[in-house]
């Protein structure tokens, strides 16, 4: 159990910068996942803590240990792969114990230990067969189990749940993170699912085009994103060109189409200087008759395109500007009431909407 | 197709039609019996037809391939005069030209066993490395080196053994050290056709290796010498071993680069019945390519029992993988 610390690490590839300048702290016993789009640089990130490359410029630690230069068998990891990457020619047992042998433990001890972790994930009985004859749930735990079996100072996983069914990935979801809680083992996880990231993290690493855009829980990234990219990622958004704001006694004041529009201010918050661009989440906003008078809430006035019946909620679109509609989820009962055409007004409180440089 | 014909598919494949016709004679289909059996029955047929086709397909092609083979034992086991031809099937059987081989031809055929074995196995030796240099390094001339690696395959063996040949003479004139007819420029020689077999099935399993799997070993400990030497190596062996069977059957048969650097005391098998058939027919060729093809046969009974002739062919494929 270590902590894994990045400082001013930049990867190369030519004239291109897979991963910008990266100072990250991960604590010990945390379990962070990087989150992006493919080609965001969090495989890189992760290759940078294996060892399977090293950085163009900077230091990666392991611990107080600086292993930048350091070849990846001595750096007392563990890493699970999107297609598992099971030894094919070897048993269960033999996969499993493999980093045991390497580390020269006996062949009792490697077959007690091959049973805890067998126990551990759920999967006794299977030592003597080969990976080829698991399913791809039984793979996964395999591949778990082996890349723990050495208890390594970090656990690293790219994408491993990628290439099961959807019901199996979200009941490994919890397994894993169980597994993890239980080690207590620094694990470094690698997704491009937004979903995978919140139901597992402590902390959620949003990454884009080679840069960290945030970091925080998965509370913070959803309700508080610093970036429009995060913001947009991240759950769904409607995001609103508008004026630059200005800050008057703790909140700031900026405009859409002539309406005056407050947004509240977390403290640290800085304003947008460029453009600004205003985010707000599809349940954070409610739908009233066109005549509602504002009463401290925030309101603009629009035309209902179209309202969409998607089981738990409605989605309403709502023209209020040219070229420009917004999202609101609204409650089934009020599906009778929403049609096509309608004018309506759409409210929402001053602290649930951010705003982001565009 | 009318419905029927799916009903009678799902129902249970080749059984008789009358049958099905009955057990479906109750479900209220538009049609008449007569109409149902007649759908039936074309079915039923083109089941058949399909069905025999396929194994006469099969039956002609083991036929046509071994064939020549049946004649050659056949014939092996003729009595009688010593000039007879080749008579199928044997007249008056004897194994009387079994006891007629030359004693040359054992010496050839220890000869031809050696050879083989020492260029498969140096084939293995030169080979493996040379394809791993070719799959995974960035060599600037890595594409020439490449074509370097399969040229014997391109060149005829005719103009190999000839450019041997040359090559040899060269050689002796200068050092006064004449490979030709004698054990070593026999095995520079079958080395050299030998080494593309090696390295084009090894190259093919490398291309398709998973490079991950060493990266998980690497990740779990092991230097790169062990990741090879418990996973790389491992994985690619059905290659390797297909390489090196290829490589022993091209070194074993090879007649037009042989002849030309044979000598006397070191004549290859093959070279040996060629000149005899050249000379003029002796049928004890027939009884001892009959024991050649024996030992061929137990040869591959063997490896089928020890490695599995399914993994040497199916080569690349992991064995025991995904």
């Amino acid at each position: 159990m270590s902590k894994v610390t990045f400082r001013k690490a930049v990867k190369r590839y030519g004239t291109f910068t897979a991963l910008q300048p990266l100072d990250l702290n991960i604590r010990e016993g945390e379990f962070l996942t990087l989150l992006g789009p493919s080609g965001c640089g969090k495989t890189t990130t992760l290759r940078l803590v294996a060892g399977f490359i090293q950085p163009s410029e900077g230091d990666v630690y392991i611990g107080d240990e600086n292993v930048t230069g350091i070849p990846p068998q001595k750096r007392g990891i563990g890493m699970v792969f999107q297609d598992y990457a099971l030894f094919p020619h070897m048993t269960i047992e033999e996969n499993i114990g493999f980093a045991l042998k390497e580390r020269g433990d006996s062949a009792g001890a490697i077959r007690t230990r091959v049973w805890d972790l067998l126990e551990l994930v759920e999967l006794q009985g299977v030592q003597e067969r080969y990976p080829s004859e698991l399913s791809g749930g039984q793979q996964q735990r395999v591949a778990v189990a082996r890349a723990v079996a050495h208890t390594p100072r970090v656990l690293l996983m790219d994408e491993p749940l990628g290439a099961l069914d959807l019901k199996l990935r979200e009941s490994m979801q919890i397994e894993l993170r169980n597994i993890q809680k239980n080690l207590g083992i620094t694990t470094i996880y690698v997704t491009h699912d937004q979903i995978e990231a919140m139901n597992m993290s402590d902390r959620i690493a949003v990454m884009n085009q080679g840069v960290m855009e945030q970091i925080g829980s998965a509370e913070e990234v959803y309700d508080k994103p610093t970036t429009k990219f995060v913001a947009d990622f991240i759950g769904q958004i409607n995001l609103i060109p508008v004026d630059l704001p200005e800050q008057t006694n703790g909140h700031a004041v900026t405009g859409y189409m002539g309406s005056e529009i407050k947004v509240g201010l977390a403290p640290g918050r800085i304003l947008p200087t460029k453009r600004a661009v205003l985010g707000i989440r599809p349940e954070q906003l409610d739908i009233v008759p066109a005549d509602t008078m504002p009463n401290g809430v925030n309101q603009l006035s629009g035309r209902i395109v179209v309202a969409r019946f998607v089981g738990n909620v409605i989605k309403v679109e709502v023209e209020i500007g040219p070229e420009q509609t917004i999202v609101i989820d609204s409650h089934p009962s009020l599906m009778p009431q929403l049609s096509g055409g309608d004018e309506v007004a759409v409210t929402w409180k001053p602290e649930a909407g951010f705003l982001l440089e565009d | 197709m009318s419905t029927i014909d799916t009903e009678t598919r799902t129902s249970g494949g080749i059984a008789p039609v009358v049958e099905t016709g009955t057990a479906t004679g109750i479900a209220p289909v538009p049609e008449t019996r007569a109409q149902r059996t007649r759908g039936a029955v074309r079915w039923q047929t083109r089941q058949a037809i399909n069905f025999w086709l396929k194994w006469i397909m099969v039956i002609l092609a083991y036929v046509f391939l071994h064939a020549p083979l049946i004649v050659v034992i056949g014939a092996s086991f003729n009595g009688g005069g010593e000039y007879a031809a080749i008579e199928f099937p044997p007249v008056s059987p004897s194994i009387e030209w079994y006891f007629e081989i030359p004693v040359g031809q054992f010496e050839s055929l220890g000869l031809s066993f050696a050879l083989a074995a020492l260029a498969s196995l140096s084939a293995v030796v030169i080979g493996v490395p040379a394809a791993l240099g070719l799959v995974r390094s960035n060599l600037p001339g890595k594409a020439l080196i490449g074509i370097v690696f399969r040229s014997p395959l391109q060149i005829p063996a005719v103009v190999s053994g000839i450019a041997f040949l040359q090559m040899f003479y060269l050689i002796g004139d200068t050092t006064g050290f004449y490979a030709q007819g004698g054990f070593i420029g026999l095995a520079i020689g079958h080395i050299f056709i030998a080494i593309p077999y090696v390295v084009g099935t090894v190259v093919a399993v490398l291309q398709r290796f998973d490079h991950r799997l060493e990266e998980a070993a690497l990740s779990l400990g092991a230097s790169p010498w062990r990741t090879f030497r418990r996973v790389t190596l491992p994985v690619i062996m059905p290659g390797v071993y297909a390489g090196a069977l290829y490589a022993f059957m091209v070194s074993f048969g090879d007649v037009p680069l042989s002849i030309f650097l044979t000598a006397p005391g070191y004549v290859t098998y093959p070279v040996e019945l060629f000149s005899a058939l050249e000379n003029d027919f002796d049928p004890s060729i027939l009884a001892s390519g009959t024991l050649v093809i024996l030992f061929c046969l137990v040869v591959m009974i063997v490896v089928q029992r020890v490695v599995g002739l399914d993994a040497l062919l199916k080569i690349g494929g992991t064995g025991k993988g995904r």
